[in-house]
């Protein structure tokens, strides 16, 4: 219950928070203007459309994922809020997950946002046919977040918002590079200690490549074998994945003076 | 926090970290599976004299795992170059369009197209050196597009036949697009077209029959399918057409017309010349022209690169850009004085050769001479390269001095 009312706050402050509603708006209309190419052929237009539009959401949902995790526990302890809450009786882990259920919610709500405009520029270019495998996209974005947002959560209990900012960022970008760190991790060429870095590196770091699956849903000439079976296994991974870190920001931040 | 606690949290999250690998571990093939970047052999950063640089916004935006997006962005900014005319520009950027995005069916389809057809000379005449870049870059295409008709059509219609004028190869393609699961019924027909090009009647009669009862049957299934009908419609008239000519050619050899061939070219100044000659052939009969370095080679397509070679000269003019008879004549002149980099002439021989190909012909030019030459006798020219085949072709050999 404590839980739930600290996610409620946290969505409400999140939501008035002008940076985010920026970052929103400006998404918003991207993926409305994305239909102004409209001087390709038909197969081309919406390929574009798609491509431009689970682009967009990706970026803006990363944007505010990012912005909204890495000022989750600072502000608190920046304006000192925290040692009110704290001194209630709440625990600390109490805090810590609704302040991350609250990110959970807004990002769910921006992104439900971005999904409707998107998905209702794609009904009507598509000749009023919705193509509802789209959201199979949008899914994985949410879960990509929800793993990011994770990582942002553990830096935020012991970092300042900049130094967590690129943090986050740079385990985004390394987790985004699976191809990169799989391959160096089985070249043959490769000393075996530099191979069982890169091992170290693909298999720790959260791969968010993972969750790129807007090649397939854009071009329907592409298809994932056993398509449920990747999507859930992406699930599980993210969720087992959060569920780790949380548990490191839960032990870091239970140890932490304030 | 009871210590009792902090331990079984620490021991949870250790034993969920091997479950986090095998997960990983289990992904990384289903991944690899779809995601664009395989199949692509290299991303080659030079078309002639523009070099592609990947602006760092786009780079940026590639290695976070953007790839379709920047595709598409760049997509747009090629679309661009293309209503400026500014064809050159769009090459390089398809090939990096097709690297990020190897799906990319259209920007395949339309960076063959130009490679093929747009890099012209002050004439609008098409730099041969490019249809190989072309034909390749399209089975690039399919290599990384299985079962998409569009490419394979594209491949066999568009280059192997209407550019390269390679039918056997054209009916390959077609034939292999017309059996994809989205394949069109245009495809169909064209299969019984080049059946016709490549000399084959009796399986182009075939194929027509096979076209008419498959638009019978869909028509009947459904008499609201309107494709269907216009596929049975159109065929049936073809067959009829094709049957009535079967019958109408079918002793053409037993009257040949002597065509009387001869060419001869001019020199009128630094590579600049004139081609004439006779043909007794109908008005619109056309002549194909090719003027190639005398060690010409078909580039290997294994050893392929984007980059023509800048010493090689060939010129084509071939196909409906051949050149036209009319009252039993043939002329045209040839100002290559403008385009010294599409035409070195660099090497000391070349080679010119004056060609009529029955089967390229239009089809009131084969009425008098039939689908493959067998109504056509010369007394000097006549080339039987393959049987039942009856071409005209003058070979003429030139030096330098010649051309310059």
């Amino acid at each position: 219950m404590t839980i739930l009312v600290i996610a409620k706050t946290t969505l409400g402050e999140a939501l008035r928070k002008k940076i985010l509603n920026i970052f929103l708006l400006v998404a918003l209309a991207m993926i409305a203007f994305s239909v102004s190419f409209a001087y390709f052929t038909y197969r081309e237009e919406l390929t574009i459309i798609k491509s431009m539009g689970l682009g967009v959401i990706a970026i803006a949902g990363m944007f505010i994922a990012v912005v909204l995790g890495i000022n989750l526990v600072p502000a608190e302890i920046e304006r000192r809020t925290i040692y009110t809450i704290l001194s209630k009786p709440v625990r600390r882990y109490e805090f810590l997950l609704g302040k991350f259920l609250g990110s959970l919610l807004t990002i769910l709500i921006n992104l439900a946002l971005m999904t409707a405009v998107f998905l209702a520029m794609v009904t009507w270019k598509n000749h009023w046919q919705p193509d509802f495998a789209l959201l199979k996209g949008i899914l994985m974005i949410f879960f990509q977040l929800f793993l990011l947002s994770s990582v942002a959560m553990v830096f935020s209990v012991f970092t300042t918002p900049l130094v967590n900012f690129f943090l986050t960022s740079a385990v985004y970008v390394v987790g985004s590079l699976s191809d990169v760190t799989m391959a160096l991790s089985r070249g043959e060429d490769k000393n075996p200690i530099i191979r069982g870095l890169y091992w170290l590196v693909h298999y720790l770091v959260p791969q968010f490549a993972n969750f790129f699956t807007q090649n397939p849903l854009i071009h329907p000439e592409v298809a994932i074998r056993n398509e449920a079976t990747y999507y859930a296994q992406n699930i599980i991974y993210a969720i087992i994945y959060a569920a780790v870190l949380l548990i490191i920001a839960i032990l870091v931040f239970e140890r932490r003076d304030m | 926090m009871k210590r009792s606690t902090r331990i079984t949290l620490i021991i949870i999250a250790l034993a969920l970290v091997p479950a986090i690998v095998k997960l990983q571990a289990t992904i990384d093939p289903q991944r690899a599976q779809f995601q664009p970047g395989k199949g692509v052999s290299s991303v080659v950063t030079q078309v002639g004299n523009n070099p592609v640089v990947l602006p760092s916004q786009f780079v940026a935006g590639t290695i976070i795992g953007f790839r379709e997006v920047v595709a598409g962005l760049l997509w747009v900014r090629a679309n661009d170059f293309f209503h400026s005319g500014n064809y050159e520009a769009i090459v390089p950027l398809t090939r990096t369009i097709t690297w990020l995005d190897p799906h990319q069916i259209e920007v395949y389809r339309t960076g063959a197209w130009h490679l093929a057809y747009n890099f012209v000379d002050s004439s609008a005449r098409a730099d041969y050196r490019y249809l190989a870049p072309a034909i390749k870059f399209l089975e690039e295409g399919v290599d990384n597009n299985p079962g998409v008709s569009d490419v394979e059509f594209d491949l066999g219609y568009v280059l192997y036949s209407l550019k390269a004028q390679d039918f056997d190869k054209a009916l390959y393609w077609i034939s292999r697009a017309a059996e994809e699961k989205d394949a069109m019924y245009p495809m169909k027909r064209q299969i019984a077209h080049h059946y016709e090009r490549a000399g084959r009647i009796d399986d182009a009669v075939r194929q027509w029959e096979r076209c008419v009862e498959e638009g019978r049957a869909a028509f009947r299934k459904n008499p609201q399918d309107f494709k269907a009908e216009d596929h049975f419609l159109v065929s049936k008239r073809n067959l009829d057409m094709m049957l009535i000519r079967r019958v109408m050619r079918a002793d053409l050899s037993k009257r040949r017309i002597d065509a009387g061939f001869e060419a001869h070219v001019k020199r009128l100044g630094p590579r600049i010349f004139q081609i004439s000659g006779t043909a007794n052939l109908p008005d619109g009969a056309k002549i194909d022209l090719m003027l190639l370095d005398a060690d010409y080679r078909e580039p290997d397509m294994e050893s392929f690169t984007w980059q023509v070679d800048p010493n090689v000269t060939a010129v084509a003019d071939i196909g409906i850009h051949g050149i036209y008879v009319e009252n039993g004549r043939f002329e045209r002149k040839y100002d290559l004085s403008k385009d010294v980099k599409q035409y070195p002439f660099k090497k000391d021989r070349y080679v010119l050769t004056l060609t009529f190909n029955p089967r390229t012909a239009a089809d009131y030019i084969q009425d008098g001479i039939g689908w493959s030459g067998e109504g056509l006798a010369d007394q000097r020219y006549l080339d039987t390269p393959t049987p039942g085949l009856r071409k005209l072709r003058k070979v003429i050999y030139l030096d330098r001095k010649d051309i310059l």
